[in-house]
């Protein structure tokens, strides 16, 4: 089974606050999944949970074989080197340095940023910052990629140019990804299936599936079905959202 | 001369400058007096109490090989006490960034080398370690200590949390997140930490020479001063006083300049 799978996953903060209650989802290799909903719905540490970077308190996760990588909410780039020494750094990591040269050449080319190789990360704007950081990620060639609200810092029309750069990189190189999002036309425009989270305690709501075929134009944005899926979402959100006011 | 140099002079030499000579003009009337004729505005202030500006110069000049081997003296005793805080200090931070355990006991200790007055334990330094170079450096070392372990402690442990996490995701071993993140991190923190000492150490100098000054022929800044004091030798007093300001500016533009050239990489947009 190479899909990633949670069941009954639940985390409580030592304080007693629930952050995750119960929840369960799956999703099959190569698909494109988004977590979406409210700031402080959990979201975030679910994604964290499926990194391991966080362990659950109740339930258990099974994650597909092959390297995993994570794409922070800031470019998380190291200052001190160079775009093509950060885009190498997992590679160093994992003392994996056969042929690095020429594979972070090849991600500097996918991410269009060949020329600005030997700039340091101060140099450059947020969105081409946000570049390097996902080729940073997809250096290891990963199974699995956890994309924790990564466009969220860019102004629009940059963030859109992203999702399109980052719909054809993960239609290139067939890795599962879970994309957390607050942004609705986001999460409709790049996934195959989103999940309506919920606060207080975190949970799945609603579970959309969005029928567009890939290759995805950004005419896409503009037509009726899709403004009409976004509005459902929107919908299921601030449902959701009174549903756990009126529980708190 | 390109823009950049003219803008140099224009923006950040000529106003010190200005204001410098504004000052001994001030300085020179104040010693001296203000006249007009038979009219007396300010009648000045006698030489024992504030010499005139030309005076300190011709001072300073007579003077001259004194001044300068006082001060390459005082010099080599602040480098001394800097070098060995800036290498002891980055041990001390070095091990506080490995254990919290250790940093936690020993930290409050650390506090005291930046509260206790080195007026108090001079003469605890000269009991234990003679007159001379040795105290006068230690003295210096005391002094400048304290900033190199805050900064460094700081710089080693105070990362980006999303950094950790990508160092996790990837599966650094504690080494490489040490190596690689760690103490480039803390780099940045380490030289502002060094400026800061720099220019304490100068002081500490002094202050150890006050109370450990090199007996005999050759003596530093510190003991200059106590010494002209004594001896009404006011112009050359104020000519130390400035040797020691000088020396203090050259030793933190060196560290600064040092700095600046290092630190090229991970200065954001400068």
């Amino acid at each position: 089974m190479n899909s990633l799978t949670t069941q009954s996953l639940s985390l409580t903060f030592p304080n007693g606050v629930e952050a995750l209650h119960d929840v369960s989802f799956s999703c099959g290799e190569s698909s494109f999944l988004s977590l979406l909903g409210p700031s402080g719905c959990g979201k975030s540490t679910l994604l964290r949970i499926i990194a391991e970077l966080i362990k659950p308190t109740e339930g258990s996760l099974q994650r597909p074989a092959g390297e995993l990588s994570f794409v922070f909410q800031a470019p998380t780039l190291l200052p001190w080197r160079t775009v093509r020494k950060n885009v190498q750094l997992p590679l160093e990591l994992s003392r994996n340095t056969r042929e690095a040269s020429e594979r972070v050449n090849e991600m500097l080319e996918l991410v269009g940023l060949r020329q600005f190789a030997n700039a340091y990360p101060h140099e450059l704007s947020g969105g081409m910052q946000m570049r390097v950081s996902l080729a940073r990620a997809l250096v290891t060639r990963p199974r699995l990629l956890l994309l924790d609200e990564p466009f969220g810092a860019l102004d629009d029309i940059t963030r859109q140019r992203l999702n399109e750069e980052l719909l054809t990189l993960w239609q290139r190189d067939k890795f599962t990804a879970v994309f957390v999002t607050h942004n609705v036309s986001e999460a409709v425009f790049l996934s195959q299936r989103v999940l309506v989270m919920t606060p207080r305690p975190g949970r799945i709501h609603e579970i959309f599936d969005i029928p567009f075929a890939y290759p995805r134009e950004r005419q896409l944005r503009a037509s009726a079905e899709f403004a009409q899926l976004c509005g459902a979402l929107s919908n299921s959100i601030n449902e959701g959202h009174e549903h756990a006011a009126a529980h708190a | 001369m390109t823009s950049h140099s003219r803008r140099f002079i224009t923006h950040y030499l000529l106003p010190p400058l200005a204001l410098f000579i504004l000052f001994l003009v001030a300085w020179h009337f104040y010693a001296a007096g203000i006249r007009f004729g038979e009219t007396v505005i300010w009648k000045g202030t006698p030489a024992y109490f504030v010499p005139r500006p030309s005076a300190v110069w011709e001072a300073a000049r007579e003077g001259r090989e004194k001044l300068v081997t006082a001060s390459l003296l005082t010099a080599s005793g602040a480098l001394a006490g800097f070098g060995a805080s800036t290498l002891i200090g980055a041990v001390i931070a070095f091990i506080f960034s490995q254990s919290l355990l250790i940093q936690r006991a020993a930290y409050p200790y650390a506090i005291f080398l930046q509260t206790v007055p080195i007026v108090a334990i001079a003469p605890l330094i000269i009991l234990w370690f003679g007159s001379g170079f040795t105290a006068i450096a230690i003295s210096a070392f005391i002094v400048s200590l304290f900033p190199i372990i805050a900064n460094g402690t700081h710089g080693l442990t105070a990362i980006d949390p999303q950094a950790m996490e990508l160092f996790a995701i990837h599966r650094a071993t504690r080494w490489q997140k040490l190596t690689k993140l760690r103490i480039p991190n803390s780099i940045p923190h380490f030289v502002t930490g060094m400026r800061t000492s720099s220019g304490l150490s100068v002081i500490g100098a002094i202050v150890g020479e006050f109370f450990a000054g090199f007996p005999g022929e050759k003596f530093g800044l510190g003991y200059l001063i106590y010494q002209t004091s004594g001896q009404q030798k006011i112009a050359l007093l104020f000519a130390a006083i400035i040797c020691s300001t000088l020396l203090g500016l050259a030793i933190f533009a060196a560290v600064g300049i040092a700095a600046r050239l290092l630190l090229r990489r991970w200065v954001r947009g400068q």
